[in-house]
């Protein structure tokens, strides 16, 4: 059925064409075959290209036609049945991802959207895919783990075995756990290093080393001629603070086996996000990295990350997979043609709106639609102010003002010639 | 070192380093009856916290003590309490049984079964029924049946008809139903019993058929014997208590009873006072329909009245009246003539309804399974068994697989058997001794074990192929009824403030065709059904609109005049919009904010 004659094909294409009959290909194809495996004569086929057409326009949207008020009743109707439970895969992976209903709500209404600098509540986790996956077996389990270890985040206090303030002397002591840092396959000399790098800064501690412990003392407070409690202190958040290793932000990364495509995936999780910037540079670095496969690295569940660092498109193409894969995971159907004008809307003017009242219902530009949805008496004062005209262009103005809508049976008109 | 804090009542009183101990002894004396019984203590181990309260408004049960295993409850109580040697206040104030709060319940691990006992219980309970409450312990087997189920009756039982109280002949309740002729149940239980529940009882045991017949009874509706209708099953009251008293106004002037004169303000027409006696106050046993006044009365003018001709101030009282409800009508059962406690005199007329099941009415068993009147059939129509018994209800047989209501099979079987030996059947859950005694009784009278019988076709005469599970059940009458709900509208009173129709049934109000169904219109392109629905079946309003400052004109009557309160003699155009609108322009003007209207020519 694979190989269809080039021949019949165009043969198809060309009664088609002279049937005024615009086909996708797959229509074509699909013609074709019938034609071989049925052995149509060419009356047949032509009788069958026809009906195909008359079949074909009539499932054609026509214009007039009312897509919104439908998309949203099928998304509606099917978002009913799904189920608010949440505990589904509780405990599996152990890391932070919400499903079903709840994800739709973050979706639908952008958890933490790229205006905001205010910290995130989502957890953004970025998938990485590797290339290069069967070559050589490259990509075995030490190398997944080493690259973990590469872009998590390792602060001191994640590799300490030890930790003293010392008061009495007035210094604090740390000792680091080898254990744990060969673990993470990080050297000792290079973490000594990378202290030694900040805190040698402008000579404000002096840091002495043995084995694996380090010693940092305060430098004495000139005024004072003593080293003040206050500087011990800060001085021991700092260090355990200390990053050596990692992306900042990415505190925890986990690591699976796809058995059905015979590949591991990392993820990145950026818990406790700072803010879309954040987020979008970890994702700028990881897409850097030469390990990796790009094509398929470009997996968030931050959908605005998606759009600083790949563009509006992508940013479409993410949300049409998030929204179909939560209907798919809750085995409600919806149709792909629903989600995808869903998407659209959400990213019709280049950036990604949410839907409610900080996003497209919000932005309407009809006062009264917008009075009619939320925040009635501050719609209706701005308006007043900017002496806002409404050209009643829209469904619910018309409902209020009594007027037909402009939809369906209300989107016709008679037109006068001029003469 | 970690002291666990005392509350007593919710306030902290003082710290305590034993807790454990100490909550043992505060128990222990309690049980010796040194403190009082009323005390409950708990000791959250991990809060380090003890509550002890002793306040009211708490609810307690009693429960069976425990110690190492072995009930304190023994044999020789039991005999003592039977002989009446020793009462149930014995048992508390001896440390058998001691009541529990629901916050020691937390601290207690009892026993369900006497058997199941070990050493780390503290209680047992006195009968395993004792964990439903006074609703669920009226369900019978209700162990067998699904937890929603129950859940579902629990609710039920309270909306049942049935003797809600002995002395309702001399009750004025607002509205109050009564069943006929009430029947305590066959099949009963031992909560039942406890609650009184035979005294007011609230159903009535029907004979139940279960098969499915000429679709009547799909997705729960249920098929009524006309013939046990007519003998007054399911038959009911309806009380509606009117009630209305001369009041006094400031000034010396008051309200009167009695017959309106013509003059007055608001006259109904003569025919609404025909059953009025003299005094203004029907007679019993009058039959009144909607509208019909019960008591006569007249008001005071609410302002004062403008000065007529001759200088006096004439004055025109208003009409007042009680009137009976719209959509109601019945009978006069009882009128009470009466004083106020501040003296004034008081009327209180109370209608009665009689109410014979009709289609649409609710009915439910006692295990969840509700459902409407499909169909009265006539009792010659209806199948019968082999010894001519008709049911007096057909319900459908896919009402009770997929909702695992197994209480109503065995209360259907438990049913026949105390119907045909003539005794109550003890239905009390957890109690599993008492299927195979009533399918030995069963069978003892030439019945098949699973109570299914042979019917025959009451049309036709034919017997049906299978056999059909035929028994005795408890049904109550729910109070949704037809009557009270069934309603139309097309033309009809309108809101004051926006015009548009009023809302529910006793204001003879629209059915609201909603966001949702608008949405529907919205999807399907209808606009101007829409339009028609919204706007012309509703607060349709045609204003003229000024055409130079786009507000809304003038147009005086009296000169036959458009003029626009702003430009003065401008041209204005007729425009229909929603009243809603014209009032949301209004609003808008009130708060300074000037809405214009820009006119268009329509295409």
């Amino acid at each position: 059925m694979e190989n269809i004659d080039q021949k019949i094909i165009d043969k198809i294409s060309k009664i088609a064409k002279k049937k005024k009959a615009e086909f996708p290909e797959k229509y074509i194809d699909d013609i074709a075959s019938a034609y071989i495996k049925r052995e149509l004569t060419d009356k047949e086929l032509e009788t069958l290209i026809i009906k195909v057409k008359k079949a074909y326009d009539q499932s054609k949207i026509e214009s007039g036609e009312a897509i919104g008020a439908v998309v949203g009743q099928s998304i509606g109707e099917a978002g009913t049945q799904m189920t608010l439970n949440t505990f589904h895969d509780a405990g599996v992976g152990s890391s932070f991802v919400t499903y079903g209903l709840e994800r739709l709500n973050e979706v639908i209404n952008l958890v933490s959207r790229e205006s905001s600098n205010l910290p995130s509540k989502l957890t953004a986790i970025i998938s990485v895919y590797f290339k290069d996956k069967d070559a050589d077996n490259r990509v075995d389990e030490d190398f997944i783990k080493e690259f973990a270890s590469n872009i998590a985040e390792i602060r001191i206090n994640d590799v300490l075995q030890d930790f003293k303030v010392d008061y009495a002397n007035k210094e604090v002591k740390l000792e680091i756990d080898i254990d744990k840092i060969n673990e993470k396959q990080i050297e000792l000399n290079d973490v000594f290093e990378k202290i030694n790098k900040k805190f040698n800064k402008g000579k404000k501690y002096t840091i002495t080393s043995d084995e694996n412990i380090l010693i940092l003392k305060p430098m004495i407070d000139k005024k004072t001629n003593d080293i003040q409690i206050r500087a011990i202190r800060i001085l021991a958040d700092k260090v355990r603070d200390f990053q050596i290793a990692g992306f900042k932000h990415v505190n925890k990364v986990t690591y699976t086996y796809d058995k059905n495509n015979r590949e591991w995936i990392v993820y990145a999780d950026v818990t406790k996000s700072p803010n879309v910037k954040a987020v979008a540079n970890i994702f700028r670095k990881i897409l850097k990295m030469k390990e990796i496969e790009k094509a398929r690295t470009i997996e968030t569940n931050h959908i605005p990350v998606i759009h600083w660092v790949l563009g509006i498109e992508a940013a479409r193409n993410a949300l049409i997979d998030e929204f179909y894969a939560i209907f798919e995971e809750q085995a409600v159907s919806v149709d792909m043609r629903h989600i995808m004008l869903l998407a659209d809307m959400m990213t019709a003017d280049g950036t990604i709106q949410p839907i409610g009242r900080f996003g497209i219902s919000g932005n309407k530009s009809s006062v009264l639609a917008r009075a009619a949805f939320e925040g009635t008496g501050k719609h209706l004062l701005n308006a007043s102010m900017r002496g806002e005209i409404d050209e009643l262009t829209g469904v619910i103005e018309n409902i209020i003002i009594g007027q037909p809508i402009p939809i369906g049976t209300g989107s016709v008109s008679v037109m006068m010639k001029n003469k | 070192m970690n002291s666990t804090k005392i509350y007593v009542n919710g306030e902290f009183i003082g710290k305590c380093e034993n807790p454990d101990e100490f909550v043992s002894e505060m128990r222990e004396k309690r049980r010796r009856n040194e403190i009082s019984n009323e005390m409950n203590i708990t000791h959250y181990d991990k809060t380090s916290e003890v509550y002890i309260w002793n306040d009211s408004g708490r609810a307690r049960r009693p429960l069976i003590i425990v110690k190492n295993g072995v009930p304190l409850l023994k044999e020789e109580h039991v005999q003592q309490l039977r002989d009446g040697k020793i009462d149930w206040d014995y048992l508390i104030e001896n440390g058998i049984v001691e009541y529990l709060d629901a916050e020691e319940e937390e601290n207690s691990y009892i026993s369900l079964w006497i058997n199941e006992l070990n050493k780390d219980h503290t209680h047992l309970e006195i009968d395993p029924a004792t964990i439903l409450g006074i609703c669920t312990g009226f369900i019978p087997f209700s162990n067998h049946n699904a937890s929603p189920k129950n859940t579902m009756e629990a609710g039920m039982v309270k909306q049942a008809l049935g003797l809600y109280v002995s002395n309702y002949m001399f009750r004025t309740d607002t509205r109050a139903h009564l069943l006929h002729h009430p029947q305590t149940p066959i099949v009963k239980t031992r909560v039942s019993d406890i609650a009184g529940y035979d005294k007011r009882p609230s159903g009535q045991n029907v004979i139940v058929a279960v098969m499915s017949f000429e679709g009547y009874n799909m997705e729960d509706a249920l098929i009524l014997n006309k013939a046990s209708l007519e003998r007054g099953l399911a038959r009911s009251s309806f009380f509606r208590s009117y009630e209305t008293f001369e009041k006094k106004y400031p000034g010396g002037q008051a309200d009167r009873f009695g017959v309106p004169k013509k003059d007055v303000r608001g006259y109904r027409s003569e025919d609404s006072y025909k059953y009025l006696d003299e005094d203004g106050i029907i007679n019993p046993e009058s039959v009144v329909d909607q509208g019909d006044v019960l008591i006569g009365k007249t008001s005071p003018p609410r302002f004062l009245e403008e000065i007529d001709e001759f200088g006096s101030t004439n004055e025109k009282r208003r009409e007042s009246s009680v009137t009976v409800r719209n959509g109601e009508k019945g009978v006069v059962d009882a009128v009470i003539l009466t004083e106020t406690v501040e003296g004034n005199n008081l009327a209180k007329v109370r209608i009665r309804d009689t109410r014979q099941p009709e289609l649409g009415d609710k009915f439910a068993s006692r295990h969840g399974q509700k459902g409407v009147v499909g169909l009265i059939l006539s009792q010659e129509d209806v199948p019968f068994t082999e010894s001519g018994v008709v049911p007096d209800i057909i319900i459908n047989p896919h009402a009770i697989p997929s909702r695992m209501s197994i209480g109503q099979v065995l209360e259907m079987v438990a049913g026949k058997v105390g119907s045909i030996d003539g005794e109550k059947i003890d239905g009390t859950p957890f109690n599993n001794s008492i299927e195979s005694e009533i399918k030995n009784s069963l069978v003892d009278n030439g019945f098949e074990a699973a109570g299914c019988e042979s019917l025959y076709n009451g049309m036709t005469g034919e017997r049906f192929d299978t056999e059909i599970f035929v028994g005795v059940a408890y049904y109550q009458k729910l109070h949704h009824m037809t009557t009270d709900k069934m309603y139309a509208r097309s033309r009809g009173p309108v809101q004051v403030l926006t015009r548009q129709p009023t809302e529910g049934r006793a204001r003879e109000g629209g059915l609201r065709f909603g966001e949702m169904e608008r949405d529907c219109l919205i999807g399907h392109g209808s606009a101007l059904a829409l339009k028609e629905r919204l706007l012309d079946e509703s607060d349709k309003y045609e204003t003229i609109v000024c055409s130079e400052c786009g507000m809304l004109s003038v147009h005086d009557h009296i000169r036959n005049k458009i003029y626009c309160p702003i430009c003065g003699e401008v041209e204005s155009f007729p425009v229909e919009i929603a009243y809603a609108f014209k009032l949301l322009l209004d609003e808008l003007k009130s708060l300074c904010i000037f809405p214009k209207l820009t006119l268009e020519d329509k295409a």
